[in-house]
C-alpha cells in the first residue's frame, strides 16, 4: 500500500527546552484510520498540528503524498482538520461554513453549492444549512466541522479529539458514525485521542505515544494482547502489574516468583533466572475456580482473598489480595443472571486459574 | 520570498505605525515637558537651564502647596462619595435584581451619561446650584428660603457634587464587573456554612469585589485630580485645582517652565497611584478559576 | 420563612430607594437642562414661564455655532479614523507580536485612559511649538487621536484575547491565505469591539475640551464654543444646544446597543 503520510525523524522543541515530539518516524497508508493515543502532554497533538502545518518541526521531514511539506503553510496543504472545539465560524451560517474552504479554491459558485449540499446531506444536516453554529447542538456542530473538512476532499482528514466535547451516549454513537463515514468515503483519517476505548473501537492502527515518542504501533487487538511495555499494558485497557523474579526458564515459558506464588509466564524477549521482571495480566484473563473444580494442569493456579466487589452490570470487578500482599483486580463476566453466577463474597478465599500464554513478562527495558 | 521573512515583514508593518506614533506624540512630548520643567522664565521668554527652582516653588510656596493639597482632598472626597453611591447600586444590580433584562437596563442607565457631553453635565449643575439657579428658585418658591442663597455654588461642596456626578460611571463599571464575576454558589456555600448576610458580605463578597473597587477608585481619583472644567464652572476661588494653575501658566501667566514642572508633578502623582493600585491588585488577586 | 421574606422585602425596599435616588441624581440634572431649553424666559429660574422654540431658532441663526458644529464633526470623524488606523494594529501587536520595549509601549499607549487630558494637551502643545507647527484643527485631530487610541486598544485587545485562535487556524486549514483569514474571519469576529470603540472615540472626541483647549488655533469646536460662551454667562441657548447634543448622544447609545447586540458566541 502506498504511504500517504510519512514522518521522518521529526522532532519539535518549544522554547528551546520543552521537547514535545522526540524523533518520531511513522508511515501512514492511504485509506487507513490511524489513531495517535496517549495522555495529555505526550506529543500527539503537536504531531498532528505539524502535519496540518500549524507548527513547524524543529528537525526532520514530513511528506504528504510523496511531497515534502515540512515548511509549507497550512493553507497550501491538502489536509483538513476537525478541531477539538470545532472552531466553526460563529459569524457564518452552516452552509457558509462548509463553503468557506471551497471558496478559497476559487471554485465556481454553482459547483460549490452542489458540493455543500451533497456534503450536508452526507452528515444529515441539510435542514440546518441556514442556521448559525450557536443554534445547533454539540453533536450537530461536530458534524458541521466534519462536513467542512471533508468537502474539500483532502488527502488526509485530521481529527483532534473530535468527540471529547460530546456527552457519553452521543460519543458512542459518533464513534460508530465516524467509522462508517471512514469506510464510505475511503479517506485517510488521522485522529488524536486520549481515550483508549475510542482508539480501539475506531482505528485500523493505533500509535501509542509517551513523552513525545512512539511506544508502540499496532492494530487494536495486537496492542491489547501483546503490549510492548508496561506503559502500553496499563494505558490500553487495565493490567495487573506485579513485581517478580525469574526462577527458571524453559523454552518459551518462564517461571516467576511473585510474592508467595509462582507463575508460569510468556516472556517477550530473552530473560534469565534471577532477573527482576514485571508480570502483567488482564483482569478478565483470570478464571475463578469452583471449590471442587480441577484446573488445567498447564495453567497457573493461585489463591487470593476477595476485597471489594464492584457490580458493573454485565460483569463484576473484584479487588483481591494475594497471600503475600499484592493487590490484583479480577473481572468476572456474569451469566444469564447475576444472582445465579455466585459472586464471591467480600472476605472469602478464592482460587484463580490463568493461561500462561496470557501472562506477558516485561523486563526493565519495557518499563516506560 | 519565503514565508518566515514575509511574516516578519507583516509583523514589522503592524508594529511600525503605532510605535512610531507613541514615540512621536507621547514619548517625545513628555520628554519635552520634562526638559522645560528645568528651564528658567525670563520675560517674555524662557531660557534653557538645569535648575530645580520650579519644583522648589511648587513644593515650598504655600500657594502651590495648598492647591495641590486641595486638589487631592477634593479628589478623595469625590472618590469616597462615588464609592458610597456606586457600590450599593452595583451590589443591588448583581445580587438582588432577578431579571437579566432589568439588570442590563439599569446598568446601561448608569453608563449612558458617559456618552453625554461632559461639559454639559458640568454646566447643568451650574444652572442648578447657582444664585439664580433652579434649586434656589425652587426653595424660594416653596417658601423654605426667603431669598436665594449662594451657599450652593462656587465652593468645594459644589465641586464634589458635580465631579461625583460626572465620574460615577467609572466607579460603577469595574465594581459591577467584579461583583458579577463572583460565583453565586460561593455565597450559597457561605450561607450553608451558617454565616449570616453581613458575615457573608464582609468575608466573601467584599474581598472578591476589592479589585473592582480599587480600579474604580483609581479611575475616579486620577480623573478628578486632573479636571479643569468643573473648577471653572462651579468652583469659584475656593475650588481652584492644579489643572487650572497649569492652564494659567500656559496662558496669562506665561510661565511655561513652571507649568511644565506642575504637569510633571501631576504626571508622577497619577503614575504612582496607578502603580500602587496595580501592585495592590496583583498582591490581592484571588484566583477564581 | 415568613420573616425571611419580609426581611428580604424590606432589604429590597431599601435598595430600591437607593437605586431610585442614584438614578434621580444622574438624570434629574439632564432633565432640567432639557426643560429649560423650552422655557420662555432668559433666566434659568423656577417657576417655568411657558413653552417656546425661541432658543432653538436663535441657535440655527448663529453662524459661529454652526461653524463650530461642522468643525466638531470634522475633528471627531478624522480623529476616530486615526484612532482605528493606529489602535487596531497596536492591539494586534500587543496581542500577538513579541517585540523589544513592548511593556513600555503598552503603558505609554494606555496612559491617556487615566492621565488628565490637560497633560496630553500641554505636552503636545510643547511639541508643536517646538517643531513650528501652526495650531489648527489638524493639530487638534492629532491630539484627540493620541488621547483616544487607548480606548480602541483596550477594547480591541480585550476582544482579541477572547477570540478563539483555532478559528484562524481553521481558516488557514481550509486554504485561506493570511489576508483572507484576516478579512473573512478575524475582522468579522472583532467587529463589535471595532464599532463600539469607534462610536465611543467619536463621542469623546466630539465632547473633548482639555486637549482641544491647548491645541486649537483660531477655529473652535462645538464644546470650545460653548465653553467660551459659558464664561460670559449662562443662557437658555446653551440649554438648547445641550438638548440637541443629548439627542445626538442618545442616537449614539441606541446605535451602539443595537449594533453590539451579542449575536454569535
Amino acid at each position: 500500500m502506498a504511504s500517504i503520510v510519512k514522518f521522518d525523524h521529526v522532532s519539535k522543541v518549544f522554547g528551546g527546552k520543552i521537547v514535545a515530539v522526540n524523533d518520531v518516524s511513522l508511515s501512514i497508508a492511504e485509506g487507513e484510520f490511524v489513531t495517535l493515543l496517549g495522555p495529555s502532554g505526550c506529543g500527539k497533538t503537536t504531531l498532528l498540528r505539524m502535519l496540518a502545518g500549524f507548527e513547524a518541526p524543529s528537525s526532520g521531514q514530513i511528506e504528504l503524498a510523496g511531497e515534502d511539506v515540512t515548511h509549507l503553510p497550512p493553507y497550501k496543504r491538502n489536509v483538513n482538520m476537525v478541531f477539538q472545539d470545532y472552531a466553526l465560524f460563529p459569524h457564518l451560517t452552516i452552509q457558509k461554513n462548509v463553503a468557506f474552504g471551497l471558496e478559497r479554491l476559487r471554485m465556481d459558485r454553482e459547483e460549490i453549492g452542489k458540493k455543500v449540499r451533497a456534503t450536508l446531506d452526507l452528515v444529515d444536516l441539510s435542514d440546518k444549512a441556514d442556521r448559525k453554529p450557536h443554534e445547533l447542538s454539540g453533536g450537530q456542530r461536530q458534524r458541521v466541522a466534519l462536513a467542512r473538512a471533508i468537502v474539500r476532499e483532502p488527502k488526509v482528514l485530521l481529527l483532534d479529539e473530535p468527540l471529547s466535547a460530546l456527552d457519553a451516549n452521543l460519543r458512542e454513537a459518533m464513534q460508530v458514525e465516524l467509522k462508517h463515514l471512514h469506510e464510505r468515503i475511503g479517506l485517510t483519517f488521522v485522529m488524536v485521542t486520549h481515550d483508549q476505548t475510542e482508539a480501539l473501537v475506531m482505528s485500523d492502527r493505533t500509535v501509542v505515544m509517551h513523552n513525545g515518542a512512539i511506544v508502540q504501533v499496532g492494530a487494536p487487538a495486537e496492542l491489547y494482547d501483546r503490549p510492548a511495555t508496561t506503559y502500553v499494558a496499563d494505558f490500553v485497557g487495565t493490567s495487573n502489574l506485579l513485581q517478580g523474579v525469574v526462577q527458571k526458564v524453559n523454552g518459551v515459558a518462564a517461571e516467576v516468583a511473585v510474592g508467595s506464588a509462582s507463575l508460569r509466564c510468556t516472556p517477550r524477549g530473552e530473560v534469565a533466572a534471577g532477573q527482576e521482571v514485571i508480570v502483567g495480566f488482564r483482569p478478565e484473563k483470570l478464571r475463578l475456580l469452583g471449590a471442587s473444580e480441577k484446573p488445567d494442569k498447564d495453567w497457573n493456579v493461585f489463591e487470593a482473598n476477595v476485597g471489594e466487589v464492584l457490580f458493573h452490570g454485565s460483569s463484576v470487578r473484584m479487588r483481591c489480595k494475594l497471600a503475600s500482599g499484592e493487590q490484583i483486580v479480577c473481572d468476572m463476566q456474569l451469566g444469564t443472571s447475576a444472582a445465579a453466577s455466585g459472586i464471591p463474597e467480600q472476605g472469602s478465599k478464592v482460587r484463580f486459574t490463568m493461561d500462561p500464554a496470557s501472562v506477558p513478562l516485561f523486563t526493565e527495558d519495557d518499563r516506560a | 520570498m519565503n514565508r518566515l521573512s514575509r511574516d516578519g515583514l507583516v509583523r514589522a508593518i503592524v508594529c511600525f505605525t503605532p510605535i512610531l506614533w507613541a514615540i512621536a506624540f507621547m514619548f517625545v512630548p513628555y520628554v519635552i515637558i520634562l526638559t522645560y520643567s528645568f528651564w528658567t522664565k525670563k520675560f517674555p521668554t524662557f531660557l534653557p537651564d538645569f535648575q530645580f527652582g520650579n519644583y522648589a516653588l511648587i513644593f515650598f510656596d504655600p500657594q502651590y502647596v495648598s492647591v495641590l493639597m486641595r486638589t487631592g482632598k477634593i479628589a478623595l472626597f469625590v472618590t469616597a462619595a462615588a464609592l458610597l453611591l456606586a457600590y450599593p447600586f452595583a451590589y443591588f444590580l448583581v445580587f438582588r435584581v432577578k431579571s437579566a433584562k432589568v439588570r442590563g437596563l439599569l446598568y446601561m442607565a448608569v453608563i449612558a451619561p458617559l456618552w453625554v457631553s461632559y461639559l454639559l453635565r458640568a454646566y447643568t449643575w451650574k444652572t442648578i446650584l447657582g444664585n439664580n439657579g433652579v434649586l434656589n428658585s425652587f426653595l424660594v418658591s416653596i417658601g423654605i428660603l426667603d431669598e436665594p442663597t449662594d451657599v450652593f455654588l462656587y465652593n468645594q461642596f459644589s465641586m464634589v457634587v458635580t465631579l461625583t456626578y460626572i465620574f460615577i460611571p467609572f466607579m460603577v463599571m469595574p465594581i459591577y464587573t467584579a461583583l458579577e464575576k463572583i460565583p453565586k454558589n460561593l455565597i450559597e456555600a457561605s450561607k450553608d456554612l451558617g454565616i449570616g448576610p453581613w458575615g457573608t458580605f464582609w468575608k466573601v463578597v467584599w474581598p472578591l469585589s476589592l479589585p473592582g473597587v480599587i480600579a474604580g477608585a483609581t479611575f475616579t481619583f486620577c480623573l478628578t485630580f486632573g479636571d479643569f472644567v468643573a473648577p471653572v464652572l462651579v468652583g469659584g476661588p475656593d475650588g481652584v485645582m492644579v489643572a487650572n494653575i497649569i492652564t494659567s501658566q500656559f496662558g496669562s501667566a506665561l510661565n511655561w517652565p513652571l507649568g511644565s514642572a506642575l504637569a510633571i508633578v501631576v504626571l508622577i502623582i497619577v503614575l504612582s497611584i496607578i502603580e500602587m493600585s496595580d501592585r495592590v491588585q496583583r498582591a490581592g488577586r484571588i484566583d477564581l478559576a | 420563612m415568613v420573616s425571611a421574606t419580609l426581611k428580604e422585602r424590606a432589604g429590597n425596599g431599601v435598595f430600591g430607594t437607593v437605586i431610585a435616588c442614584i438614578l434621580a441624581y444622574l438624570y434629574l440634572p439632564i432633565l432640567i437642562l432639557v426643560i429649560f431649553s423650552f422655557n420662555d424666559s432668559s433666566s434659568l429660574t423656577l417657576p417655568l414661564k411657558g413653552f417656546t422654540w425661541q432658543w432653538y431658532e436663535t441657535l440655527f441663526n448663529n453662524s459661529d455655532l454652526l461653524q463650530a458644529l461642522r468643525n466638531s464633526f470634522y475633528v471627531a470623524i478624522s480623529a476616530t479614523t486615526l484612532t482605528l488606523l493606529i489602535g487596531v494594529p497596536a492591539a494586534f501587536a500587543l496581542d500577538r507580536i513579541r517585540f523589544p520595549g513592548k511593556t513600555v509601549f503598552r503603558r505609554l499607549v494606555l496612559l491617556p485612559l487615566v492621565l488628565p487630558g490637560i497633560i496630553t494637551g500641554i505636552s503636545m502643545l510643547n511639541l508643536f511649538k517646538l517643531v513650528g507647527f501652526q495650531l489648527s484643527l489638524e493639530t487638534v485631530i492629532i491630539g484627540h487621536a493620541t488621547a483616544l487610541i487607548s480606548i480602541v486598544v483596550t477594547q480591541v485587545f480585550a476582544r482579541l484575547q477572547r477570540l478563539n485562535r483555532s478559528l484562524e487556524e481553521a481558516a488557514a486549514d481550509l486554504g485561506a491565505r493570511p489576508w483572507e483569514t484576516f478579512f473573512f474571519v478575524t475582522l468579522p469576529n472583532i467587529r463589535s469591539a471595532l464599532i463600539g470603540s469607534a462610536l465611543l472615540s467619536f463621542t469623546l472626541s466630539f465632547d473633548e475640551i482639555p486637549v482641544t483647549f491647548f491645541l486649537t488655533g483660531r477655529d473652535n469646536t462645538l464644546p470650545m464654543y460653548i465653553w467660551s460662551t459659558l464664561r460670559r454667562g449662562i443662557t437658555p441657548e446653551i440649554n438648547a444646544v445641550g438638548t440637541l447634543i443629548i439627542l445626538g448622544s442618545l442616537v449614539m447609545i441606541v446605535l451602539s446597543v443595537s449594533m453590539l447586540r451579542p449575536q454569535d458566541e
